[in-house]
């Protein structure tokens, strides 16, 4: 009930929204997101209503309770069991966002920096705070820094990654369809960290190639 | 002070084969192990497998040997958390099978 | 003797100095546990206050209420002030004031250490909320990630303020986790068997044990990120071969541990009031004992799901998801094991159960959402948003500062010896309830929608807007809620009517005596056969008070309490403790001058205070121990025990060696640093190695084998002299090797010998020590353990000695 009052109040959508994906890898994870929240319910249902009972069953003698019911079967089996089906479900769902050898990838260079990102295009177009893909196809973000940590996240398209001085990092996201998304810098980088965004344009194949060849 | 010790040695043997899997894989992977074939899979696949291998053994021969100890229920307890290494040194090293080395 | 007679010579014995100078020189643990919680308490409010302004900065889009450098350090001190200045410093005031009692004894077992804790927390909790009002607080987030928080992005003290402020508090944190491991271990009732000790005592062995190998990592991090500032020797900046990367691990390291060292002490208070609120035993007593030490261990292997998107490979966060979602399982066999005995119970909704309701349903909810973030794909999109703001608050005011209460309403009555006098305490639960949950249910869904951390303003249209206003609404219920606490506990205090016994009906040990308690705790001790020993013999207390237990005796006019076998609780020996003294608040003040004279660049002046320091340890140890030999004593049943003097292991060779294992886990940081730089850090190899030489080494392994044969043999002129030639063997090493400001190689060598080089120092200026004791009739062959302990000190210095010396001329041999 708490959850569909907030969700009314505010809706899913949103530009920055990650219960709004627009790509596969933000839609795996927003699905996780909704079975982790159901499983959640009922597990805080489950305590919740034990502890009211403990309550409301007057003031007679109880009998001592089962070791081999609350600890064993509860604290330990019910536990164990449902962890280890949501690690199994999250190992798949995190190898399927990883950026394997894919021939239809295309690689673009980004680089965080107090505060803009500076993109370098397949093909050497270059821009500042806006990052070109195309639509349908894997898009390697290959992704550092040059001063302090930020942090790259396209929320609707997929899980952030940090732009680290002297390290490089790899970030694959895909755009379903063409349009813009935004981008934000996720990691707290100084004075300047809430106005360091970026808006992302997927282009069709069409714009794409036009794009890369600079027009 | 012994039971002290037995108490936590399931779990110590838990934490030593962590330090070794994770180092196998740090310097698996600065070493570029995983583009090394062998046996059908990579030599750092099978450089882990093997350290888990051990591990797994290790954690089990603790976990027998706290079993010789039941008389109190500290002996018990004690007992019941080498099975807890073992159990933990199975779980949190499955990804070596299913996820890619590096990536 | 009558009990009245008993008192007043015990009281004689155990109280303060009158007036000002008791407070000052004072090593009493109830004093001392009262002081810990009041400041923390304090402490609380600053962070409180700083969160409402957080609150307000953020009940709006497009706010002006302060800019962005200010917003920064709000947040920063927020954080800052709540983790170090308010909960470890009040779980340890708890653990202070209550395990003597709880566990059936006079004193902790280091009391003039526990004096030194507490004055090194108050002087620097002091400097640093002096920092931020002059404006000069730490600003780079609560967990200081550099280059940001490094000398170029941070060019002012800010950062230094957290680092040499912060670094000064966990003094007080490594002492009281060493005295509490060893006070568990040593200070027990006679009878009190590991597996009868009440299990609070359980969570804090194991938490006092998380602290001696958790915090050191912290303390290596803090020390080499200051070093690099004041020095610029590079550990964390990428282009001298550093990494941001190595703060994050050393940080995490210590970070993780970190919330289940201040989640466990509140576990013990739930496992301990509920059963008594319930009526009943609680449920699974060796089954708690066990989860305590499962979450003890894998908590030490969770630190990485805090860096989740750093760019780590995916088969290494899996190893961290797994365990991280391991470590529910214990939590979960707890709260079921708390349902359990409320099950089986009689509850009855008294103050404290309320308050363990809120627990209840707060913190499975905050453990819920954390089982959702070790879930490495959901916190690549959670990471650095609200949402972890949300889960790591339902987890901390859930499973800390809910049970933190329950426990200052449950024990007040012990404090004070007085009653509540309105009932104010419920209408502060459910305003804190209500407007906790507004403030931070709502950050669950901003998270998710996008809104990320520690941003000072937020734009329009986001779907942001109405729930940080619903959030900041709640902030204020929060804070009229604590200030009702507050004034409630003040009512209590001042007009409350003087209480009966054991209000609770509760069967542990600390309700077995006067309250407010006497300064010596017990007027005897009891031997205790059950984990219910004022269960067994309700009237234990008047029994003990009329002296019909262990040491009823105030004749030799020392302060006396009974040490245990660690594991059976048969009494071994008869502790001589010492009394009030002005060396803690002393010794606290030069090294606040060494901190101090870093903090304002004063580099010159700093290594005064560090000889200084050296200067009162020496003659503050130097009141210990007798001249003569003392014999055994009786202890009151017709037998008798030696005493502290004349044992081979006292309690202070145990603090020594848990000290060692601190310091060791501490050089283990170092060396997995070296080797993570060395593998993972951009633009290695460094330009020049250290030479291959064969004389430091051999010099350094010859010195160790003269002090391994010194302490062999208990010769400490050979231990003093095989630590000279390692200190000198290493300066000889250092003199060739290149400048520690050109790589981070060099840097890394420089810290692992200066390691070596202070230990072999150290264990040199104790060996001294020994000699000169030796001398003036403070050893014979009865009074050995001094000896012991240098031997301890030695070992470690000329293993670590021998050790850095191979290793650090190791690259040059082998390239």
């Amino acid at each position: 009930m708490c959850a569909t009052t907030l969700i009314a109040l505010s809706g899913c959508t949103g530009e920055l929204s990650t219960i709004d994906p627009a790509g596969p890898y933000a839609r795996s994870v927003a699905t996780m997101w909704w079975i982790m929240l159901g499983g959640s319910v009922l597990l805080a249902a489950l305590v919740f209503v034990i502890l009211a009972l403990a309550f409301r069953r007057g003031d007679a003698e109880r009998r001592p309770a089962s070791h081999k019911f609350w600890i064993g079967g509860l604290g330990l089996a019910m536990s164990g069991v449902v962890l280890l089906a949501l690690l199994a479900y999250a190992l798949t769902v995190g190898a399927g966002t990883l950026p394997t050898p894919d021939a239809r990838a295309v690689e673009v260079q980004v680089t965080a920096r107090q505060y803009a990102w500076d993109v370098v295009h397949p093909g050497g177009r270059r821009t500042e705070n806006e990052l070109h893909i195309p639509a349908g196809r894997p898009a390697d973000l290959v992704i550092t820094a040059t001063d302090v940590i930020h942090s790259l996240w396209i929320p609707r398209l997929a899980g952030k990654m940090d732009a680290i001085p002297g390290h490089t990092n790899r970030l694959r996201v895909i755009a379903d369809a063409p349009g813009t998304y935004r981008g934000e810098c996720a990691e707290y980088c100084g004075v300047g960290h809430k106005d360091h965004n970026f808006v992302v344009i997927a282009h069709d194949a069409a714009g794409w190639a036009a794009f890369t060849r600079g027009e | 002070m012994i039971v002290l010790l037995r108490l936590t040695a399931g779990l110590i043997g838990w934490a030593a084969a962590f330090c070794l899997i994770y180092a196998l894989h740090g310097l698996g992977c600065a070493g570029g192990w995983d583009a090394r074939p062998f046996a059908g899979g990579s030599l750092h696949r099978w450089v882990l497998i093997a350290g888990w291998a051990v591990s797994l053994a290790a954690t089990t021969a603790i976990a027998l040997v706290l079993m010789r100890y039941r008389a109190t229920p500290l002996d018990r307890a004690a007992a019941a958390l080498g099975w807890v290494g073992v159990a933990a040194t199975a779980i949190t090293f499955v990804p070596i099978l299913v996820i890619p080395a590096c990536a | 003797m009558s009990a009245l007679k008993l008192h007043t010579a015990l009281t004689a014995i155990w109280r303060n100095d009158p007036g000002w100078r008791g407070h000052f020189r004072s090593v009493n643990h109830s004093d001392l546990g009262k002081r810990f919680i009041l400041a923390s308490f304090v402490f609380f409010a600053i962070g409180g206050v700083l969160a409402m302004l957080i609150r307000a900065q953020l009940a709006t889009p497009r706010s002006a209420f302060v800019g962005p450098e200010v917003y920064n350090q709000i947040f920063t001190m927020h954080g800052s002030i709540m983790m170090f200045l308010f909960a470890i410093p009040m779980l340890e005031g708890l653990a202070i004031y209550l395990l003597p009692k709880i566990l059936g004894s006079r004193d902790l077992v280091y009391p003039r250490l526990t004096a030194l804790g507490w004055w090194c927390y108050l002087f620097g909790g002091t400097v640093i909320i002096l920092a931020m009002l002059a404006g000069v607080a730490p600003d780079a987030g609560w967990f200081l990630y550099p280059p940001l928080s490094g000398r170029a992005y941070t060019p002012g003290i800010n950062s230094d303020v957290w680092l040499l402020g912060i670094t000064f508090v966990e003094i007080s944190a490594m002492c009281a986790a060493i005295e509490i491991t060893v006070t568990i271990l040593k200070f027990r009732a006679p009878g009190m068997r590991l597996d009868r000790m009440p299990i609070f005592a359980w969570y804090m062995l194991a938490t006092a044990g998380m602290m001696v190998f958790g915090f050191p990592p912290l303390i290596l991090g803090s020390i080499l990120l200051e070093v690099e500032r004041a020095f610029g020797w590079p550990f964390y900046a990428p282009e001298l071969g550093g990494s941001p990367l190595l703060w994050q691990h050393l940080f995490w390291l210590f970070g993780h541990p970190e919330v289940y060292i201040i989640f466990l002490p509140a576990a013990g208070a739930v496992s301990t009031i509920l059963p008594v609120m319930a009526r009943t035993r609680l449920l699974g007593y060796g089954a708690i004992v066990a989860a305590i030490m499962a979450l003890a261990f894998l908590s030490f292997g969770l630190w990485v799901h805090h860096m989740f998107t750093t760019g780590i490979p995916h088969m290494a966060l899996g190893f961290f998801s797994a365990a991280s979602a391991l470590v529910a399982v214990p939590t979960a066999v707890q709260v079921f094991a708390w349902l359990g005995t409320l099950w089986q119970g009689r509850p009855q909704m008294r103050l404290p159960m309320l308050y363990l309701i809120g627990f209840f349903i707060v913190f499975v909810i905050g453990g819920l959402t954390g089982v959702m973030l070790a879930m490495v794909p959901f916190d690549a999109q959670a990471h650095d948003t609200a949402f972890v703001t949300a889960h790591l608050h339902y987890v901390l005011v859930g499973g800390f500062v809910f049970p933190m209460l329950a426990a200052a309403y449950y024990w007040l009555p012990h404090i004070t010896g007085r009653e509540r006098v309105m009932r104010i305490g419920e209408a502060a639960f459910w305003l804190i309830f209500i407007g906790f949950n507004l403030t931070f249910f709502m950050m669950h869904l901003t998270g998710l929608l996008g809104m990320p951390r520690r941003i000072d303003t937020y734009p329009e249209g986001m779907g942001w807007t109405w729930l940080n206003l619903l959030s900041s609404v709640g902030g204020f219920l929060q804070a009229f809620g604590f200030a009702l606490v507050v004034i409630d506990v003040a009512l209590q205090v001042w007009l409350g009517r003087n209480h009966r016994r054991n209000p609770w009906g509760a069967t542990t040990l600390e309700w077995a005596m006067p309250i407010p308690s006497p300064d010596y705790n017990f007027a005897s001790l009891p031997s205790v056969d059950s984990r219910d020993p004022l269960g067994d013999d309700p009237d234990l207390g008047v029994k003990l008070a009329r002296g019909d237990g262990y040491l009823a005796d105030a004749s030799r006019n020392q302060r006396e309490t009974i040490a245990v076998d660690m594991t059976s609780g048969k009494p071994e020996h008869v502790a001589i403790l010492p009394g009030n003294s002005w060396w803690p608040i002393v010794t606290a003040a030069i090294i606040g001058g060494f901190f101090l004279s870093m903090l304002a660049g004063l580099y010159v002046i700093a290594p005064i205070f560090i000889v200084g320091t050296a200067w009162a340890g020496w003659r503050w140890a130097w009141t210990n121990g007798t001249r003569g030999d003392v014999g055994p004593l009786p202890i009151g049943d017709g037998t008798t025990l030696p005493t502290s003097f004349e044992v081979a292991r006292t309690t202070g060779w145990w603090g020594s060696v848990f000290a060692i294992a601190a310091s060791a886990t501490l050089f283990a940081a170092l060396l997995f640093g070296y080797a993570f730089l060395w593998t993972v850090a951009p633009n290695w190899p460094p330009p020049r190695l250290i030479a291959p030489s064969l004389l430091p080494p051999l010099i350094a392994v010859a010195g160790g084998a003269v002090a391994f044969v010194g302490s062999r043999s208990g010769r400490a002129p050979l231990m003093l002299g095989g630590q000279i030639a390692i200190v000198a063997a290493l300066l000889l090493l250092l003199m060739g090797a290149p400048d520690p400001k050109s790589h981070a190689y060099a840097a890394t060598s420089a810290a692992l010998a200066s390691y070596a080089i202070f230990h072999a120092a150290l264990a040199a200026l104790i060996a001294a020590f020994v000699m000169a004791r030796a001398r003036a009739g403070y050893h014979s062959a009865s009074r050995i353990n001094e000896g012991r302990i240098a031997r301890l000190w030695s070992d470690h210095g000329a293993g670590a000695g021998a050790f850095v010396a191979i290793l650090l001329v190791l690259p040059g041999w082998l390239a």
